[in-house]
């Protein structure tokens, strides 16, 4: 089953700005965690079937984070020496 | 450089992450235990960490905010994210457990987000210690969605209540 929802519904189910939510909108397209298409005047959002499957690739984005975040308390630690 | 290990073992709903670092354990527990140590290094790179609340004691929490200065990471400039973490339980200086959540910046927790508990492991051999983090959700899904939504706190607004209604769609 896909749980499809109108960016209109969006908005009114979060009491955010219609701005708002087209900015994240766009990070997760991008992302291709969610699926946008016209009906109409609207358009329908949608989680991306595939996007759990794909987590392996933001696993690694994740792990560079980490890495990111360890690197600093590194050079933090050889600065205390 | 890639010194950091990320291992996904869906059947336990746990995340490790494992990296070594060259420096008795004392000074790697120090780096979560004081406040000011945690707040040099917890934010990534460009990210700078702020510390509002900080008791490290099981029961006490620690309340931060980070915060993008680097104007080379684009839609990142400027933006502000909070994290919350309650502790468990400290058990010096061989681990601690504590549970994590995303929140705004007076503390109130993000609803509908999966529970997290973290355990750091602190492992010594030869004067180099091993920082191992467990991240446990609730669900193997729990975990999948933090990962997707991710790179966890930091890279995503903790204002943004909108991911999760999609991602949990």
């Amino acid at each position: 089953m896909q749980c499809e929802l109108s960016v209109g519904e969006l908005v009114e189910k979060y009491e955010v700005s219609f701005a708002a939510i087209s900015k994240h909108l766009k990070v997760l397209e991008k992302a291709d965690l969610i699926r946008k298409r016209k009906e109409g005047k609207r358009y329908m959002v949608a989680l991306a079937p595939e996007a759990l499957e794909e987590a392996d690739k933001y696993l690694e984005q994740y792990r560079q984070m980490w890495e990111s975040r360890y690197s600093k308390l590194d050079a933090l630690l050889k600065q205390g020496e | 450089m890639d010194k950091t290990k990320v291992t996904k073992d869906l059947e336990n709903k746990t995340l490790i992450i494992e990296r070594e670092f060259n420096a008795p354990k004392e000074k790697l527990w120090q780096a979560y235990a004081d406040k000011d140590t945690f707040a040099k290094w917890w934010g990534p790179e460009g990210w700078e960490t702020t510390v509002k609340e900080f008791d490290f004691r099981p029961g006490g929490r620690n309340l931060y905010a980070m915060k993008c200065v680097d104007k080379n990471q684009g839609e990142w400039f400027g933006q502000e994210s909070c994290g919350l973490m309650e502790y468990e339980s400290i058990d010096e200086p061989d681990n601690f457990v504590y549970h994590d959540f995303f929140a705004d910046a007076e503390g109130n927790k993000t609803p509908n987000m999966p529970e997290v508990v973290i355990t750091i492991e602190f492992v010594e051999n030869d004067g180099k210690t091993n920082v191992i983090s467990h991240i446990k959700a609730d669900t193997a899904e729990a975990i999948e969605k933090l990962v997707n939504m991710g790179m966890i706190e930091g890279f995503t607004s903790s204002t943004d209540r909108l991911d999760r209604l999609v991602t949990q769609a």
